[in-house]
């Protein structure tokens, strides 16, 4: 009886249109509008570029002239620079085709707006006067080691070493992550369904099951992991189109992003099966479910890049417990971490949740009699 | 009034439906406008910087004490783990581990391999934050030559490194300056998410309601002319539609408090902005959709048009083939506009601008309201013929 349920209900929700949008066709679109819209963000808005600028009364300053062109001709150039007249650097600043204007003759600057590249150019100025400073001081001060002190500041030091990043540092990966998050809690919807079909009240088909001689246990067993099956082969697609059309790059885990995607997927449907065992409205279900869903993508950050961090800041506990952050964690995990410790934490996170749920559901659907149907 | 009766009746029955969508919708739009950057106001540009201090000596504490005098302080634990997520979620800019000697190092004139570091590798925060460190090092390095103490070197370098430079901020065409705060102008931008999310999933189930197959049947066989319920039904819309904008509108005045010509120009873009989302929503309605259904075009339109029109994105970082899209769709020209008014993403607040902008809102608002209509008048003349 249980392989026969299995059957019929892995076909019927192959068929079951809305279950197959939100598993499929949701994912590949909003993939690929977040294809577009991220397309080079990364390289634009935190990878560095040299930083244009234009330099007025050049002619005035020698020094800062060497100083320029020493550092914007090297392999990592600080400045793209334009060496002009104030009205043309003017012009260029209100037409945003320049960062900043560097008035070499008082060192001063002029800028069309603030942000982390203007604060880049003072600081280049900063350090010039610094140099200026440390000179006059010391000329003033101790001249006899002037020779040795300009020496020094002309000196490479290397104080500082970098700690690598593994994985794909691109931060608008995130948001593909907590699409398929939102994908798998949007199983949810699937989960209202097993739990509609197997509820007298709620479905004919409900009905007449709670009339059949079969256990129930069996019957609404047999019907999640028919749902649980159509969720796998959903979740693949999905990875399967995110990696392979839209070229997302996920690191070299694969297999285990696939793993992370089908598991954050049963959790989704076990929820909506909890859910869905309540005895309320339908429609205050549904809603329930999404909000829920929506909420929880909402504050693992599918809608912006930085809410996460500032959850990390005031409530640090709900990143561990919010299951749309733990699924999206779990992608990054894979990327950036090079050992599975904290991958293993959430996939446990993801299967304790799903234990839960499920139990959850059979305890508030077990012995519900009907007076009539 | 029966249709409009009944358009309150059935809205009633999804009224709890409706407030918690707009709970959840007010917060969204809440925190996503309080979590965004506010720099508008010229000042440097102030990151967020953590150190982790394994030596705990006095010379590493007078170089907190220069890092901390120009950077936003940003706690951290000495644990992988939260160092990577606070670094990779933009909580902090950049983490410097200052090594254990770094004192005897200093003293003894040693500047090398002072520190570690964790980064977004090739970032403008990493390079901003490593050139004025390597400019205050190199700074006590020369006081130190010149025969300073390590504590009257740090010091003098750290006064010689923080001199103040003349920089003018230009305010090109009036941009920024609202005087109101940043955030104020966030919530506007995600109010074009909320809104139309919140019709979607308010308006289109009572209209598919009255709408379908038996119910219409029946009406159309009443008394009433297809007028006056035509009527009826835009008022209890319109009514719906205006309740939302206003309570959006009420949470705006309560929270900004400081009102404006521009506030006011903003309530004006989001109230033909809305009618556009309106629009949108009536005609989601015309096709014979399930609860679930709308949800998820709530959910594909709302995200969707969002991301593509620079509500999630500033426009300023979108590339000109996503612009080009965007253009398509009312949500852009609200977002420009809102940008215009608020000098967000680049925008520089012109009158004619904005009145295109609210235009071509408009236009899309009553394009979406011919589209509803001809799906209307073309489902109606289905009926009839199936009637008859």
């Amino acid at each position: 009886m249980f392989s026969n349920i299995f059957k019929y209900e892995f076909k019927s929700c192959l068929r079951q249109k809305a279950i197959l949008f939100w598993l499929i066709a949701f994912p590949i679109i909003l993939g690929c509008f977040f294809k577009m819209a991220f397309s080079g963000i990364y390289e634009k808005d935190v990878v560095f570029n040299a930083i244009p600028v234009a330099v007025t009364n050049i002619e005035e300053n020698d020094i800062l002239k060497q100083v320029l062109e020493q550092i914007s001709n090297s392999d990592e150039a600080l400045f793209k620079v334009t060496y002009t007249d104030i009205d043309k650097a003017e012009e260029m600043l209100k037409s945003e085709d320049i960062k900043g204007i560097i008035k070499a003759s008082d060192l001063s600057l002029e800028f069309g707006s603030t942000g982390i590249q203007q604060t880049i150019v003072k600081t280049f100025i900063q350090q010039y006067k610094t140099q200026e400073k440390i000179i006059t001081d010391t000329a003033k001060n101790a001249p006899q080691k002037l020779d040795k002190v300009i020496a020094s500041l002309s000196e490479k030091i290397s104080p500082n070493e970098d700690i690598p990043l593994h994985g794909n540092p691109d931060i608008t990966i995130q948001f593909f992550y907590n699409l398929l998050a939102m994908t798998a809690l949007f199983g949810s919807m699937s989960g209202l369904f097993v739990a509609q079909k197997n509820q007298g009240d709620l479905s004919a088909l409900g009905a007449r099951r709670c009339c059949s001689p079969v256990n129930k246990l069996t019957s609404i067993t047999a019907t999640l992991l028919a749902f649980h099956a159509v969720e796998m082969i959903c979740m693949v697609i999905s990875v399967t189109f995110l990696r392979f059309v839209l070229k997302v790059d996920f690191g070299s885990k694969l297999p285990l992003v696939y793993l992370a995607a089908i598991i954050g997927g049963i959790t989704g449907i076990s929820m909506g099966f909890f859910v869905g065992s309540f005895r309320i409205k339908e429609g205050v279900k549904i809603s329930v479910v999404m909000a829920a869903s929506m909420t929880c993508c909402f504050f693992s950050g599918l809608m912006s890049n930085t809410i996460r961090g500032t959850v990390a800041e005031h409530c640090p506990i709900f990143n561990e417990i919010n299951p749309a952050a733990i699924i999206s964690d779990s992608f990054y995990c894979l990327n950036l971490y090079e050992d599975y410790r904290r991958f293993t934490v959430k996939i446990i996170s993801m299967a304790i949740y799903t234990v839960l749920f499920t139990l959850g559901g059979y305890v508030l659907t077990r012995r519900r009699k009907y007076a009539s149907l | 009034m029966q249709v409009f009766k009944t358009f309150m009746k059935i809205l009633k029955t999804r009224l709890t439906s409706a407030i918690l969508y707009l709970v959840i919708f007010m917060v969204i739009a809440v925190i996503m406008a309080d979590t965004a950057k506010d720099n508008n106001d010229y000042e440097d540009y102030k990151m967020s910087i953590s150190v982790i201090d394994r030596d705990n000596s006095a010379e590493s504490k007078r170089l907190q004490d220069f890092i901390f005098s120009g950077s936003k302080k940003v706690e951290l634990a000495d644990d992988t783990d939260e160092v990577t997520d606070a670094v990779y979620y933009g909580r902090s800019g950049y983490v410097l581990y200052i090594n254990k000697g770094f004192g005897d190092k200093i003293n003894a004139g040693d500047f090398d391999g002072l520190f570690e570091n964790f980064k977004m590798p090739s970032s403008y925060g990493g390079q901003l934050f490593e050139s004025r460190l390597d400019s205050y090092l190199s700074s006590v390095k020369a006081y130190m030559t010149a025969g300073e103490s390590t504590e009257n070197a740090m010091e003098l370098a750290q006064t010689a490194v923080s001199q103040q430079v003349k920089a003018e901020l230009k305010n090109f065409n009036n941009k920024g300056g609202t005087g109101m705060p940043a955030i104020f102008g966030y919530y506007f931008q995600y109010l074009a998410y909320v809104m139309l999310s919140m019709l979607i999933v308010t308006l289109c189930p009572v209209i598919l309601t009255l709408n379908r197959k038996g119910v219409r049947e029946r009406t159309m066989c009443s008394s009433l002319t297809s007028a006056n319920y035509s009527r009826q039904t835009a008022l209890g819309a319109s009514i719906l539609v205006f309740s939302i904008w206003l309570l959006f509108m009420i949470v705006a005045i309560i929270w900004g408090k400081t009102l404006n010509v521009k506030f006011w120009l903003a309530c004006l873009n989001s109230f033909v902005y809305i009618i556009a989302a309106a629009g949108i929503a009536m005609i989601i309605a015309q096709f014979d959709l399930s609860d679930n259904g709308i949800t998820a075009i709530s959910n594909i339109i709302g995200l969707g048009m969002s991301f593509l029109c620079g509500v999630f994105v500033p426009q300023e970082l979108l590339t000109g083939g996503v612009l080009a899209v965007g253009r398509l769709f009312p949500a852009y020209w609200y977002t420009k506009a809102n940008n215009m008014l608020f000098g967000m993403s680049g925008g520089v607040f012109s009158t004619k601008e904005y009145l295109i902008c609210i235009g071509i809102e408009a236009l899309f608002a009553v394009a979406f309201f011919a589209v509803a209509a001809l799906l209307v008048k073309q489902k109606r003349e289905g009926d009839v013929n199936s009637l008859a």
